[in-house]
């Protein structure tokens, strides 16, 4: 047993410490304080961070702290999601991880125990934040830090440690380590937001159902059923609505299901970790039929002269976006269903789905540091990231192109703005994030949020 | 000819390099010293990847950093670690990096496959990056350096991680080709028998 706790410690300790040592964590923790800013706006200015059934919410020390956990709650999570995914730790050292003989129980809690942490550390200056600007938006007798502090916190801390479990979770399976785990983060995610709306529904729903805590206090506390919650939007009517958070999230009901949420999410980390698949060494399809040494030709090499264009480098995007070759008849034949079929609701979230993985991969895919060191030493190297994204612009039009005749017929000019968000917006949105984050992550997980609001239009 | 003119690299308070004048002619040069003494540095100082702190890198008589787009133009550069996009073929990733180079698509394939040849990656070539070993990846990080006509390459150790038999394959590659050629080696016997300068830098160059 010391030795499972010598492991798990160990464990938490390295990975803390990534977190610790990389800029991407201080970072965040200075835009915390100026987020905080924008998240706790005057009352009665031009926008509300959160409003009920058009109605401002009281300020107190208590709604403060409300406040900040439900845009931690439902806001922030997914970007929380993005820190783990493509962060400091977004490459674990599994070639010397897997073959420790440490249990793999303590090294996935270790994991899962410091990613929350290093969360937690965000949202502790985004209360602390808090704290100071209630000092400007309270009279003085009124503000109570611990008070907003621990309405935060018992909202946002579970919540953070299930997006962490989440992140190791899937880093225990092969086909959720990639791509495949963001999608099923962003329906995982969504299912959850789901279950907690609910409650505005039905207000007898047990708070346990209520995994990211945002909805229990708020329907709790108010006599009032909650038609309407919206975030970061106008007040329309101007009223102010009173709630009771204090009391909300310190129910007893309320507590036990936090606490539940904390150790269930810990558990779960555990019995993945039983099912842990280690990395694959090998090829993961016979790619390579190589049998025996390797063959060295004695042929001189040609010279090849530099004779070619930006349009050579056009091309070459062209054919890795079309990576695997699949995509090229399945994009073609969604493309082609826009003569027939309406783009709004069917064809336009179809193609902004197929390309939204092709384009993120392939923004991110030469942003290594030492790839982009080497590509900007190329003579096109300075150009590369212009080209790509005209590459991009280019493919994603031409699939709207049958669509822009059948509406152009049909005179559907409004869907005319779907066909500019997809042809010219998505690529420039993933190329410009795959270019910055130098991952393909924030890209894929912020277009499938927008994709989800563009289905529901 | 790549010319160094008392180059000096400093990193905060590390002096890496420090009053070194050279100058490579065309043929193989060998940086050799000890482990941390500036080697790799000094590459990525030819190779225009850094710009030095104190002196000057020219290149045909001209300031490299006031001429980098034509230097670049027959730069071939291999550096020790490339973090390649995995999931895409050797071939894929050759051809791309042609594109880079400006060379147009029909000589990329065929110079791209004779180099995968030589370095023994001819029938690896359809495979994806993820799938190499790393002497795998070593030899396709040298064989994008190779593409084109390059009148300098700057290879940093390109034969680490390669068996005897491969190393002395990718060294007939190196030493027939007309060009300037840097590289750094720690396997000096791995070269015996074939003609070469050498640039030694002292550990006393270093803090």
């Amino acid at each position: 047993m010391t030795l499972f706790f010598e492991s798990l410690a160990t464990h938490t300790r390295i990975q803390l410490s990534r977190h610790l040592r990389s800029p991407a964590i201080w970072i965040l923790a200075l835009a915390a304080p100026i987020a905080a800013r924008f998240m706790l706006p005057e009352q009665g200015g031009d926008y509300s961070i959160m409003s009920i059934n058009s109605a401002y919410l009281a300020l107190d020390p208590a709604t403060i702290g409300l406040q900040l956990g439900v845009i931690m709650a439902v806001i922030l999570t997914p970007l929380a999601y993005i820190f783990l995914r493509a962060g400091p730790t977004r490459r674990q050292p599994w070639q010397a991880d897997d073959l420790t003989p440490a249990r793999r129980t303590a090294q996935m809690l270790g994991h899962w125990i410091a990613d929350t942490v290093s969360l937690w550390v965000l949202m502790l200056v985004l209360g602390l934040a808090g704290v100071v600007i209630s000092l400007f938006r309270l009279p003085l007798s009124d503000v109570r830090p611990i008070v907003t502090l621990l309405c935060l916190c018992l909202i946002a801390a579970p919540a953070l440690a299930v997006i962490a479990g989440l992140r190791t979770i899937f880093s225990t399976r092969r086909g959720l380590r990639g791509a495949g785990g963001d999608v099923l983060f962003f329906f995982v995610w969504l299912a959850l937001l789901l279950l907690s709306s609910a409650f505005f529904a039905t207000r007898s729903a047990p708070p346990i159902l209520d995994v990211f805590g945002f909805a229990a206090p708020l329907a709790g506390t108010t006599t009032e059923r909650i038609e309407s919650l919206v975030i970061f939007g106008p007040a329309s009517s101007g009223d102010v609505l009173s709630l009771d958070a204090w009391s909300g999230v310190m129910s007893g009901d309320y507590l036990f299901s936090r606490l539940f949420w904390l150790v269930s999410v810990g558990v779960l980390v555990a019995l993945f970790a039983q099912i842990y698949a280690p990395h694959k060494f090998k090829a993961l399809r016979p790619e390579i039929v190589t049998t025996g040494p390797p063959s060295f030709s004695k042929e001189p090499v040609p010279l090849a002269s530099a004779n070619g264009s930006l349009i050579s480098l056009f091309l070459s995007e062209i054919q890795l976006v079309l990576r695997p070759r699949i995509m090229i008849p399945v994009l073609l034949i969604v493309a082609a269903a826009g003569v027939v079929l309406p783009f709004r609701g069917m064809v336009g979230p179809a193609l902004a789905l197929l390309l939204t993985f092709p384009f993120s991969q392939q923004a991110a895919r030469w942003r290594g540091m030492e790839m982009s060191k080497l590509s900007a030493l190329t003579p096109l190297g300075s150009s590369a990231v212009f080209v790509r994204l005209v590459a991009m612009v280019v493919l994603s039009t031409a699939l709207c192109l049958p669509s822009l005749v059948n509406i152009t017929a049909s005179g559907a000019t409004d869907q005319m703005l779907d066909i500019v968000a997809i042809g010219l917006g998505l690529p420039l949105l993933l190329t410009a994030l795959g270019y910055l984050t130098r991952s393909a992550v924030t890209g894929r997980l912020i277009a499938l949020i927008l994709w989800y609001g563009y289905l529901n239009i | 000819m790549l010319d160094l003119n008392n180059i000096g690299q400093r990193y905060g308070k590390k002096q890496v390099l420090s009053d070194l004048t050279h100058r490579f002619e065309s043929g193989v040069s060998v940086i050799t010293g000890p482990s941390g003494v500036g080697k790799t540095t000094l590459l990525r100082l030819c190779a225009s990847a850094e710009r030095p702190s104190q002196g000057e890198v020219r290149w045909c008589g001209e300031v490299l950093s006031r001429t980098p787009r034509a230097f670049r133009a027959g730069l071939g550069y291999a550096p020790q670690r490339i973090d390649f996009p995995e999931d895409i073929t050797g071939m894929d990733f050759l051809l791309h990096m042609a594109a880079l180079k400006k060379i147009g698509l029909r000589e990329a394939k065929s110079q791209g496959r004779a180099l995968l040849d030589r370095l023994g990656l001819g029938r690896d070539a359809d495979g994806r990056i993820r799938t190499y070993s790393g002497g795998m990846r070593r030899r396709l990080g040298l064989a994008q350096a190779f593409l084109g006509a390059p009148d300098i390459l700057i290879l940093d150790e390109p034969t680490a991680e390669l068996d005897p038999q491969t190393a002395g394959h990718v060294n007939d590659l190196i030493f027939e080709k007309d060009a300037i050629v840097l590289m750094t080696t720690h396997l000096a016997e791995s070269l015996s028998g074939r003609s070469f300068a050498t640039l030694n830098i002292p550990m006393a160059q270093a803090d």
